[in-house]
């Protein structure tokens, strides 16, 4: 009876003390996302950095929500033609979203701060359209703060986004996306 | 007693395994309305018309700040009474305006231009954003701008229909025009404005005119495809201001909308392209409507940004 009580106690004490803590990563409308296109007539830059994203240690989860309308661009004309239903149709799909997962979370220790591959799979949805991707970035951690970079491709197709006849010589049909978070330990 | 140790040591046990869960609640939706509040971002109307005209008046479009805006635009005759083909549609006879426009800041644009017609004129002008139509953490239902105009006659004595040999003091040839344009964007597809007009003119061709003309335009779009609006406007005109012979100015048009450039083709009885010359100077031919073609032709620049 009283050997249970403290086989109960030790057991509470062991968890706590050897359990990894699970860490939740939160960047709030910071970072920065980039796309690049590179077309015959011009190439288009635009950043982004009002991102907000979640990474749970725990199971690995991660979520990024992107809102269309604070990609900047050089020219002004860009950005009011990108929210157009033509293109982007911020009206209807003001964010882009991604929810994944870590494919390598054992390979990640969020406790020894350093430099780990990351490999994520999840679905990436642009104006309305889901597809699934596999992306290999790196997480850089620094005592109680992430840094997350990946770079990949999204076909503009993918995600029906229509691009007017016209413009074709201007845009890209497939895009560089560059991802750079930015986040910090979640403290409630 | 064995009892009480046997729940003690269970809750004991599940408090350890709970510690060693994940916070199962938190979503990235729930951390950002803990962290922001919900619904704050204020949205800002964009693209209520396609380019900073509607056809020849303003629209509440400006240039954004160090974009550059060379605009050539028409307008031709009307076709000739009774043989439409003689001069092709009115195309032998053209009326043109170059003008460059710039945004200062993304509130306040300025532009300078000259037209042929009526007068031989060169116009200066600025408009100031004053309210920005938005939904979201704040809402406004209309867009309103603050529009000015100063345009100069450099016409010869005989061009502006001056008595010969008299002598007319210099500010003769000059108008002024003051605009508030009111609009809104009430979807992606139907913007409307109204446009409360004073034109003054420092001259005038006699007592059957004033010299303050009070108009309000009207006029909206409609867009009929991605890239393509349908636009509409009508100056009304407040009676007894005009000589007999002078008409109220309308237009229909169609906007296109490529990258940089944005084409206005219209159908208007309109000759001038500044809003002294079309609001007070829009002359009716004898035995003709004096409807005729027209285009704007916007190309913008980025010069400083």
């Amino acid at each position: 009876m009283r050997n249970l009580f403290f086989i109960a106690l030790g057991a509470t004490a062991l968890l706590w003390a050897f359990a990894p803590v699970p860490k939740v990563y939160f960047q709030n409308q910071k970072g920065d996302i980039t796309f690049f296109s590179s077309a015959a007539l011009e190439d288009i830059t635009a950043v982004n950095h009002k991102s907000s994203a979640l990474l749970k240690t725990a199971d690995g989860s991660l979520t990024v929500k992107v809102p269309i309308r604070s990609f900047e661009f050089e020219k002004d004309l860009m950005y009011k033609h990108f929210l157009q239903k033509k293109y982007m149709w911020a009206d209807e799909h003001p964010e882009a979203e991604f929810a994944g997962k870590l494919t390598n979370l054992a390979d990640i220790n969020f406790d020894q701060d350093g430099e780990y591959a990351a490999n994520v799979a999840g679905t990436l949805t642009i104006r309305g359209v889901s597809k699934d991707y596999q992306v290999n970035g790196t997480i850089k951690v620094v005592g109680n703060k992430l840094t997350c970079h990946a770079k990949f491709n999204v076909k503009l197709a993918d995600h029906e986004v229509p691009i007017p006849k016209v413009v074709t010589e201007n845009i890209a049909e497939v895009v560089e996306v560059t991802i750079n978070l930015d986040m910090e330990e979640y403290a409630k | 007693m064995r009892n009480r140790i046997n729940l003690l040591a269970s809750c004991l046990l599940i408090l350890a395994l709970l510690g060693t869960l994940p916070a199962r609640g938190q979503t990235l939706d729930s951390l950002l309305n803990a962290a922001n509040g919900i619904g704050d971002e204020i949205i800002y109307e964009q693209a209520t018309f396609q380019t900073t005209r509607l056809v020849n008046g303003h629209s509440v479009e400006q240039d954004a700040k160090g974009v550059l805006n060379f605009r050539i635009s028409h307008r031709f005759g009307p076709p000739s009474p009774g043989r439409p083909a003689y001069n092709l549609f009115g195309l032998d006879e053209a009326n043109i305006r170059i003008a460059f426009e710039y945004g200062l800041t993304d509130k306040v644009m300025v532009g300078v231009g000259r037209c042929k017609d009526p007068g031989k004129a060169f116009d200066g002008f600025a408009k100031a954003r004053i309210l920005h139509q938005c939904r979201g953490g704040k809402n406004m239902p209309i867009s309103l701008s603050y529009f000015a105009s100063i345009s100069v006659k450099t016409g010869d004595p005989a061009l502006l229909g001056w008595i010969p040999n008299v002598s007319y003091p210099k500010w003769a040839r000059v108008a002024y025009a003051h605009q508030v344009l009111l609009a809104r964007k009430f979807s992606e597809r139907l913007s409307l404005q109204l446009a409360p007009t004073l034109v003054h003119r420092n001259m005038v061709r006699g007592r059957s005119e004033a010299n303050d003309v009070w108009a309000c335009g009207m006029g909206g779009r409609y867009m009929v495809s991605p890239s393509t609006s349908l636009n509409f406007e009508y100056f009304y005109l407040l009676p007894n201001q005009l000589a007999p012979g002078f008409s109220a100015p309308y237009a229909l048009g169609v906007d296109i909308e490529t990258g940089g450039h944005v084409f206005q083709l219209h159908l208007t009885n309109s000759i001038g392209m500044t809003e002294p010359a079309f609001i007070t100077e829009t002359a009716i031919p004898v035995k003709a409507t004096g409807i005729r073609f027209g285009f704007n032709l916007s190309r913008v620049f980025n010069v400083n940004t």
